[in-house]
């Protein structure tokens, strides 16, 4: 679904050049849910910008269902934004002026899709994930953990190849990055999205079939789940741990 | 480095939140102050009638257009204080003394404040001047009055700023005392929503207190004055006030009420625009109201002129003899032969001059110039109230052609065509005349009315009224009165030739030979002047001048000739013309200025909202179209109140003058809407212009 080849991309403050991402690659397969992490400063978000196009990158490919979406044009580029992939925030990004419902709704508003099949989606997709109860109501109404369902919600609107979440727990106190991660795993599951998400949480990391760890701008390691997340998370802390300078949770 | 330097390098380093602030402040001053200025001016004031409407009317919208302008400086103070509510927040959080930064920011604003109403002052003072130097040139030789900077003037314009300051510390003072540190940090974030839900009902409510207000405020005061006589007093205004909490209730019903009807597609569509501006807040509808306001008074005074203009020439067409004077008999004033030579000298044939004597007789009356204690208008009889002007059955035939046959003991009363009874006169308030010969009173009742207008004075009552008698009561009034001079009253007509120049020579000749009696103004009533002695208030206040026609003249006496009122046209009204032009510049200039920053914080505020949906795949030419919008909200729905509601405000007024709409008030109307389609493009002309200010904001 999403392949990364030998990314570079650096950053000019002065005459200093500071390299961020050394010749990063890797792949993401379709209805894969994978997380980076790393500690500060090791170019997690900046792999994440650099995918979804927010910045430039210096040099690379970055295929998404073998297409570069790096050289598409800025118009092409925002179709791309809106029907293929799917974003998730760290601060949930609703409007503020818009119900749950009508945020859920947003990416098909841009689109100016039939309103009967937008209602529909977004209808299924609050079901999905247990907030259709709250759906007339406002953000500033609701909780930090129901704000990120909505906003998985909304990403999934379009049925997008790849959802990029960017610290999506890191606002919400554990209870409710269980319930956003939840919402991850049943996307997955239930809808065979492929997931690529940044986090500094290994709890949350430990619900991904793949997990990245980056070090000064390159995969440093790569970590395959294959049993239990219990055994998974166990792992992660043991490579984090051994990581220098590492962050545990 | 002191916490003074800190926040000068912040200062620095921020330069455009201040000049935001700078530049609202000293243009809100210089408005208000070029306007006082120029309205205390010896130019205007001693041109607007004291008590007129027109007085009435450049106050009322000079209150509006002043309370326009404290709303946007404390909207755009707010915004400030917004801006600096970050800086303020870290630097409490980290432990500085709330009493040094209150001293800090209060000594800011009051710093730039003082010093933007300094530059506003001057600059408004320097506006007032130009514009003052170029009125005294467009009404040269109309006006005998100059442009002046008066005390009066400077001092409103001072007392203005100082308290636009007031208010200013106020809010500063306000915004420091929170004592919750995160509710400070959090200021630059803050939005007002507006209630979410609002209802249909709400609407109503909304409709029915603007409807309400302007009828309790407008027409039930009228109604009741004209039903029972009892004159409400000016309290009834307060109703406004209603009518303008109903107007806030349609727009904000107009910004946060979308619902998805009978077009959902269109529902959705428009979707996050529907959900931005109604998070844009309480303080975006209190804008557009003063928007509104400001562009219906901006259009309101820009009216005054076709309006003007139309009933000076539907009045004009009311005349049925093109010249019309009298004089008293002292008067050296040209004979028939000398008129019918100096017509000759232009190539004009004389045509019906026609010649009778007037005579001058006090009456009685009653006078409805006070209220009483509880505001019922007193209505007082006094046998001997005014001066009235009388003409023999005979004579009014001959001069007019039409057969008036008064009863004995009746008269009739020479009144302008559709003339109607008001409040204050009624065709019937006189029941006797007073023969000072024989100092006996001669009863009279009122007969009917005839329509004449070259022999109407003024209002065509009171002091101004003329009446016919019939022959033998003429003959009985001259003979018993000898207390005030005769007159004599003259009509012709002429034709071909140069006559507006056999006009001006007349007109000049006239007012050379005119005698002392006749050095009147037109609220000049010799009865009242010889009863009330020197106390009289309209004793020598004549202003007219024989060579110059055209110059405003309050003369009792004028000829009335209609080249010379064709050919003058609206100039005699220059001044009234010229300043209510100003008063509208003013009002549209503050309604661009305030919609065109509220669209720049629209782009400020929703800078983050864009680059979020950008990333949500929003290509720029959708946020463009999201970004109009927004600001088509600021413009429409104020440019469609103010403008169609002024329009049919303006309409209804002509409507209800005489209950008729004429030709050339139809054509007038015809003008008002080439106004309103002015006034929409130039309000179409800020919108793009603020568009593309906002787009380049936000890098679209």
């Amino acid at each position: 679904m999403l392949k990364v080849n030998h990314l570079f991309k650096s950053y000019k403050t002065g005459n200093t050049v500071y390299e961020v991402l050394k010749d990063v690659s890797f792949e993401v397969k379709e209805g894969e849910f994978v997380a980076v992490m790393g500690p500060s400063g090791s170019g997690k978000t900046t792999l994440l910008n650099c995918i979804s196009c927010f910045i430039p990158k210096d040099e690379g490919e970055i295929l998404l269902k073998d297409r570069d979406i790096s050289r598409l044009s800025e118009k092409q580029l925002a179709r791309v934004r809106n029907e293929r992939l799917g974003f998730v925030f760290q601060d949930f990004m609703l409007l503020d002026g818009l119900t749950v419902f009508e945020n859920v709704c947003i990416p098909k508003v841009i689109k100016e899709a039939p309103y009967e099949e937008m209602e529909k989606k977004a209808q299924s997709l609050l079901a999905l994930f247990g907030i259709d109860a709250i759906s007339d109501k406002y953000p500033a109404e609701i909780s930090g953990g129901q704000k990120q369902r909505t906003a998985v919600a909304r990403a999934l609107m379009n049925d997008p190849f790849l959802i990029l979440a960017d610290e999506p727990t890191g606002n919400l106190d554990s209870k409710s990055s269980e319930a956003v991660i939840g919402a991850f795993v049943s996307a997955s599951k239930t809808l065979k999205a492929t997931t690529f998400m940044v986090t500094h949480d290994t709890f949350s990391a430990s619900y991904c079939d793949r997990v990245l760890v980056m070090k000064d701008g390159k995969v440093f390691q790569e970590l395959r789940r294959t049993g239990e997340r219990r055994e998974f998370l166990g792992q992660l802390l043991e490579v984090l741990a051994a990581m220098n300078g590492g962050e545990e949770k | 480095m002191s916490l003074k330097q800190v926040w000068k390098r912040s200062k620095d380093k921020n330069k455009s939140a201040y000049r935001q602030f700078c530049f609202c402040i000293s243009f809100a001053v210089l408005l208000i102050t070029s306007y006082i200025m120029m309205l205390e001016s010896p130019l205007i004031q001693q041109t607007l009638p004291e008590g007129g409407d027109s007085r009435k009317q450049v106050y009322m919208i000079f209150v509006l257009a002043a309370a326009g302008c404290v709303i946007f400086t404390v909207y755009a103070a707010s915004l400030f204080l917004r801006y600096k509510s970050r800086e303020i927040g870290v630097f409490l959080a980290l432990g500085t003394e709330k009493g040094k930064v209150k001293a800090l920011l209060l000594r800011e604003i009051s710093g730039y404040t003082a010093a933007m109403i300094g530059a506003g002052l001057v600059a408004g003072c320097l506006v007032s001047l130009c514009l003052g130097i170029l009125f005294e040139h467009l009404v040269k030789g109309l006006s005998e009055y100059s442009f002046a900077f008066t005390g009066i003037g400077f001092g409103a314009s001072l007392l203005y700023g100082l308290f636009i300051l007031a208010m200013l510390l106020i809010l500063s003072a306000h915004f420091m005392k929170r004592s919750n540190i995160m509710d400070i940090l959090n200021e630059q974030r803050k939005q007002e929503p507006l209630k979410k839900m609002v209802s249909p009902p709400y609407l109503i409510g909304g409709i029915l207190l603007f409807a309400g207000g302007l009828l309790l405020a407008f027409v039930m005061p009228a109604a009741v004055a004209k039903m029972t006589g009892h004159y409400m007093g000016a309290w009834t205004n307060l109703f406004y006030l209603t009518a303008l909490a109903g107007l806030y209730r349609i727009m904000v019903y107009s910004i946060s009420c979308h619902r998805k009807g009978r077009r959902p597609q269109k529902y959705y569509n428009n979707l996050i625009s529907y959900g931005m501006l109604k998070f844009q807040g309480s303080s975006f509808v209190r804008n557009m109201l003063v928007v509104t306001l400001l562009l219906a008074g901006g259009i309101f005074a820009a009216f005054y002129v076709p309006i003007n203009g139309q009933e000076n020439s539907s009045s004009l067409a009311r005349y049925e003899s093109m010249y019309s004077m009298f004089y008293t008999g002292d008067a050296a004033v040209p004979s028939q032969k000398e008129i019918a030579n100096l017509a000759q000298t232009y190539g004009v044939e004389l045509q019906q001059y026609r010649k009778a004597q007037v005579l001058q007789v006090v009456g009685s009356g009653v006078n409805r110039d006070d209220v009483d204690e509880k505001g019922n208008l007193k209505e007082v009889y006094e046998k001997q109230h005014a001066l009235y002007e009388i003409f023999s059955a005979g004579d009014y035939e001959k001069l007019t052609g039409q057969k008036a046959e008064p009863q004995p003991g009746t008269y009739y009363l020479i009144q302008s065509p559709g003339a109607q009874e008001d409040l204050f006169f009624r065709f019937d308030d006189i029941d006797s005349l007073y023969l000072d010969k024989w100092e006996k009173f001669m009863p009279l009742a009122y007969g009917k009315t005839v329509t004449y207008q070259s022999l109407v004075q003024g209002w065509g009552f009171d002091h101004q009224a003329r009446l016919v008698v019939s022959d033998a009561d003429f003959q009985k009034i001259k003979e018993g009165t000898e207390a005030f001079p005769r007159e004599t009253q003259v009509l012709f007509n002429s034709k071909g030739g140069d006559s507006l120049a056999f006009a001006e020579e007349l007109y000049l000749r006239f007012g050379q030979g005119c005698s002392a009696d006749m050095k009147v103004c037109n609220g000049y009533d010799a009865w009242q002047h010889k009863l009330q002695g020197n106390e009289y208030d309209y004793a020598g206040k004549v202003r007219y001048d024989p060579a110059n026609s055209v110059k405003e003249a309050d003369w009792q006496y004028e000829p009335l000739f209609l080249p010379l009122k064709e050919a003058g046209g609206m100039k005699r009204y220059a001044v009234y013309l010229l300043l209510f032009v100003y008063v509208s510049i003013i009002c549209l200039a503050a309604a661009g200025v305030i919609s065109y920053s509220r669209s720049q914080s629209i782009a400020l505020g929703s800078s983050q909202v864009f680059s979020d949906l950008e990333k949500l795949g929003a290509d720029a030419a959708y946020q463009r179209k999201l970004l109009a919008k927004q600001l088509k909200k600021v413009f429409l729905l104020p440019t469609l109140l103010g403008g169609f509601g002024m329009t049919a405000f303006g309409c209804l007024m002509l409507k209800t003058n005489d209950g008729v709409l004429s030709a050339g008030e139809i054509k007038t109307i015809g003008i008002f809407f080439v106004i309103l389609l002015a006034v929409m493009a130039y309000q179409y002309g800020i919108y793009r212009f603020s568009r593309k200010k906002a787009q380049s904001l936000l890098g679209l």
